[in-house]
């Protein structure tokens, strides 16, 4: 029906149209029209039931082009936010964290193997990029190819203490591994200790270097545009790949293994084998994000590696939905941009932070956009 | 100290066996031992101290994953 078709592309712009808006509002009474004007949107939808159930309607039934539709406006981000270079850098930021938090929400959501330790896999992609490029001499791309091994790699020396423990023994192993890794890139003199490594060579492909600015369809585009793209182009690839493993029967497996590891070895699913490959190809996507952020910002150093961001990615899967996979694009499309939007309450946003994921948690348990129950057709 | 401090209290915690009130006595006189024993011994020690302890304590739950007090874990089927 067209008209589905038509309030499902009209629904996309208006939401597209009110959060750039709220973007780029410079003064409060702006942010605040906007701001309102999406909370009342939400609420328009969640509490008139005819509306809701119309709209909820149109979307299943036209799944490919709700799609479609979004994949336009994500496109088209750049072009709306040109005036400003900073923001179209947080959504790059963003979408780095789609990235990760998706390869975090396999370990964690699809298989229950606590990892706590994602700031660390980030960095271990990070820090390889950073070390192959300027001590190595590696073109970006190559290291960007190939930092994400380098967490994989680690990670199966950290596999064994995981295998062995459970809950609350199994978060601290983690959380350790994050604190040996921080203490030794700040200590040890080929990382550069406190410093970091400067001067990591931007991404260039095919003699286009990413710090030129693009012009599109006529636009001039600020040069961190290229970044979104790239950065768009990987968090839709790895969305697709982890989609295809999360309703595999790899999925399936590893679902019944978080959830009783006896049953699931009765059934004939190897423990080992399991959490070994939730836990290796979930740090490849984390390590993969670390390392793209190593050639976008082309400086990598300890703090950007600490404890607090591995909690940063636990709350975009928590805030999006466990297990969930549009849950937690999500959740890193709002747990990103939403502070630096705030960054006029100065310290306070963190503590509005905090109040999120606690009012969050007494009412939205499940996240804003729970896992559904698995349907196979 | 910071989350530092409280990351060790609760790898002392761990090492006792988490549960067991002497359990966490036992794990933090030990990680405190362990601190100071690699930070006089390894050369540049006083950096790297919390990397042996935490290496140690990833050690020790491999082979002892419920800590040294903690209750054995059986699991009935």
């Amino acid at each position: 029906m067209s008209r589905d078709l038509a309030g499902v592309w009209l629904a996309e712009a208006a939401v597209f149209a009110l959060v750039v808006a709220a973007i780029l509002a410079e003064r409060p009474w702006a942010l605040g029209a906007t701001g309102g004007a999406l909370v009342a949107a939400g609420a328009l939808v969640r509490f008139v039931p005819r509306l809701g159930a119309a709209l909820a309607g149109a979307f299943a039934r036209r799944r490919a082009a709700a799609l479609a539709g979004g994949a336009v406006l994500a496109l088209a981000l750049p072009l709306a936010l040109r005036s400003s270079p900073y923001w179209t850098f947080v959504a790059t930021l963003a979408l780095l964290y789609v990235t990760i938090g998706q390869g975090l929400n396999f370990q964690l959501g699809t298989a229950g193997v606590i990892n706590l330790a994602g700031a660390a896999f980030a960095g271990l992609g990070g820090y390889a990029v950073g070390l192959a490029t300027v001590a190595g001499g590696w073109p970006s791309w190559l290291a960007v190819l190939v930092g994400p091994w380098v967490a994989v790699t680690v990670g199966t020396f950290l596999f064994v203490p995981i295998l062995k423990t459970r809950g609350h023994y199994l978060a601290l192993v983690t959380i350790a591994f994050v604190f040996i890794f921080n203490i030794l890139v700040n200590n040890l003199e080929f990382t550069g200790g406190p410093q970091g490594i400067k001067n990591i060579p931007t991404l260039s492909l095919g003699g286009y270097a990413f710090t030129t600015r693009p012009a599109l369809a006529g636009v001039d585009l600020p040069a961190h545009a290229n970044f979104y793209y790239a950065a768009l182009a990987m968090a839709g690839l790895t969305t697709w790949i982890l989609r295809r493993l999360h309703d595999s029967w790899l999925g399936l497996a590893l679902n019944t293994l978080r959830d009783d590891e006896i049953t699931a070895r009765c059934c004939g699913v190897s423990v080992t084998r399991g959490k070994l490959l939730a836990f290796s190809i979930g740090n490849f996507f984390i390590g993969l994000g670390g390392a793209f952020y190593a050639v976008m910002v082309g400086f990598v150093s300890p703090p950007d590696f600490d404890f607090g961001y591995s909690l940063v990615m636990l709350s975009v899967i928590i805030i999006g939905g466990v297990d969930s996979i549009p849950g937690v694009v999500l959740g890193a499309c709002l747990l990103v941009p939403l502070p630096e939007r705030f960054r006029f309450l100065h310290e306070y946003r963190l503590l509005l932070y905090g109040v999120v994921i606690v009012v969050m948690l007494l009412y939205r348990p499940r996240g804003l956009w729970p896992a559904q129950i698995r349907r196979y057709r | 100290m910071g989350v530092t401090g409280g990351v060790i209290g609760f790898s002392a915690a761990a090492i006792g066996g988490l549960g067991n009130v002497y359990g966490a006595i036992l794990g933090g006189l030990l990680f405190g031992v362990l601190q100071t024993t690699a930070a006089a011994l390894i050369p540049r020690g006083s950096e790297f101290r919390d990397v042996v302890a935490f290496a140690v304590v990833m050690l020790f739950l491999v082979f002892k994953p419920s800590g040294l007090l903690g209750d054995k874990s059986v699991e009935r089927v």
